[in-house]
């Protein structure tokens, strides 16, 4: 039957598998952070040598580690201060690399030229040596990690944001806005930008789960988080001596991180669906 | 009310420098349909970017003048244009299926130049789009101002470009080949909608195609313009029925004639048999 006039395609909505379960995980492991943020059952940091190695318990769900600290405590403490590593991280990085992107892909010329080569440099060198490199001069703890791969994030964001504004920028629907008095600002944020923030989604996901691996990289290998924090990589990196001691206080951390990275990989596949 | 004179443009990125238009006469009375004819290359498109003020900047105009509304146009600065461009002349151009932002709606898209150029409230902005829409002849407003233009045909978003071209109500409109990508039933409901915002508006067009029956159709001027020059100019009627010119002449027998084309057909059709 011929459609009527006025009588719109309908766009069917297919469910987005990857986004619900994806959603559903950064959902339970955000509430588990939160709560950490405000309550944990036994202090993160008190140290009950009578309690050394405890197996799991009802009082002690993931049992205690070689200082009898309690793991389920630590674990709620310790996704929280990864999850604010990686979040600072890509504040700073998916921040400044969209905008370094967004101005050298739609204005070009020399600036452009000239960070782009220094985009080259950056990504020659590889990343967890470049936050070493930057942990050496600022000092190890929570925010100098932040800083540190914030600065080792942005050129894979202001690489990715450029070649996507450079499509954009000679669109005709950017021309149409400047004809009606649009400024250069304007067409960058009010039009380009909605358009290219699918790519800019599944990008923060995946940035997302690296600055999680590289915290955890970072404070196993002792540069990154420093006790008595808890961070994940730091539990993964003290318990690993006792790991057939105190299965628990390695298992749970891990099993939070696979979570955290498992969650935000699927988002970023919904998003790019 | 609009008043060029000697406009000469020369691109000067090239060796020697490329006179792209040269010595170009044209003034419109308010509520006045104008066309300029010629062929790909003529300088008829870097024409009407001039009065938009939107030439690349290896493309420098050399001489003359332009006056609209009395005020000189060449002497406005970046501001002055961006105030001017949308709310006094606006511009509708070839590609109606680029040439709308596929991540936004179709009413946000109708009230941009009211958002770029005046202070009105958001309700009062709808009222004004919506009443647009129907002006322009697309059935059910309510229902097309939350679609996007995927779900839209081709004429349809000519129309919504036309209509978000007159919203602000400018004085003069820069239609540039706006029929030329819509196939033929459609160029004759666009031309006629032309017609009528121009009688209801009384907005002046410059309209510029390379179909001499389209500017018959529509223009009461018509310009014909040649490799940058100016060949031949004066009422529809008197340049397309007594061309003066051979250049003018050439053209005009360029239009492929139906009943010759027809004959022609039959003969070639005979013979091959």
């Amino acid at each position: 039957m011929r459609p009527k006039k006025g009588d719109f395609k309908k766009v069917k909505k297919e469910k987005n598998y990857y986004f619900i379960s994806g959603g559903i995980l950064v959902t339970v492991v955000t509430v588990f952070m939160l709560v950490g943020l405000f309550y944990t059952p036994y202090d993160s940091e008190a140290m009950d040598l009578s309690l050394k190695f405890a197996p799991f318990t009802l009082a002690h769900p993931f049992g205690c580690d070689q200082f009898g600290r309690d793991v389920f405590s630590r674990v709620l403490k310790g996704s929280g201060t990864t999850f604010l590593v990686a979040a600072g991280t890509l504040i700073i990085g998916g921040g400044l690399g969209t905008l370094l992107g967004l101005f050298t892909g739609y204005f070009g010329g020399w600036p452009d030229e000239v960070l782009m080569r220094f985009n080259d440099l950056v990504v020659a060198f590889p990343n967890i040596l470049l936050a070493l490199i930057f942990i050496s001069i600022l000092g190890p703890g929570k925010y100098n990690v932040i800083l540190a791969l914030g600065i080792v994030f942005i050129p894979s964001f202001a690489r990715l944001v450029r070649s996507e504004v450079i499509v954009h920028r000679d669109m005709d629907y950017v021309k149409s806005v400047r004809l009606m008095g649009g400024s250069h600002l304007r067409i960058l944020f009010v039009h380009i930008l909605p358009n290219i923030k699918g790519t800019l989604f599944s990008a923060l996901a995946i940035g997302f789960n690296n600055a999680v691996l590289s915290e955890a990289g970072m404070s196993y290998l002792g540069i990154g988080v420093q006790p008595p924090d808890a961070s994940i990589g730091r539990m993964m990196s003290e318990a690993q001596a006792y790991i057939f001691a105190a299965p628990g206080s390695v298992l749970f951390p891990g099993l939070v991180m696979i979570l955290m990275v498992l969650g935000f990989g699927l988002l970023s596949d919904g998003c790019s669906v | 009310m609009l008043e060029i004179q000697g406009l000469s443009i020369e691109f000067q990125d090239v060796n020697p420098p490329f006179l792209a238009v040269q010595d170009f006469f044209l003034s419109m009375n308010s509520g006045e349909i104008v066309g300029i004819v010629g062929e790909s290359g003529s300088g008829k498109t870097m024409t009407s970017l001039a009065l938009m003020g939107l030439l690349k900047r290896q493309a420098k105009i050399t001489s003359g003048s332009m006056m609209f509304l009395g005020e000189d146009l060449l002497s406005k600065s970046q501001k002055e244009w961006q105030a001017l461009r949308g709310k006094e002349i606006s511009m509708i151009f070839q590609e109606p299926m680029t040439s709308l932002n596929p991540v936004l709606t179709i009413g946000r898209q109708m009230e941009e130049s009211l958002r770029l150029h005046t202070k009105m409230e958001a309700k009062e902005r709808k009222k004004k789009a919506l009443d647009m829409m129907s002006q322009v002849g697309l059935a059910q407003p309510e229902k097309l101002y939350r679609c996007y233009p995927h779900q839209l045909s081709g004429g349809m978003r000519q129309r919504v470009m036309i209509g978000s071209a007159l919203i602000g109500n400018p004085k003069l409109m820069i239609a540039d080949e706006p029929t030329t990508a819509l196939d033929v039933t459609i160029q004759a409901q666009i031309l006629s909608l032309l017609k009528k915002m121009n009688q209801e508006h009384g907005t002046a067009i410059l309209f510029i195609s390379h179909d001499l029956r389209v500017i018959q159709s529509i223009c009461s001027r018509v310009v014909v313009m040649y490799q940058g020059k100016i060949v031949e100019s004066g009422p529809v009627q008197t340049v397309l029925r007594s061309p003066q010119q051979a250049y003018t002449k050439k053209l005009l027998s360029a239009i492929p004639n139906r009943a010759y084309s027809l004959r022609r057909d039959r003969k070639e059709r005979i013979e091959s048999c």
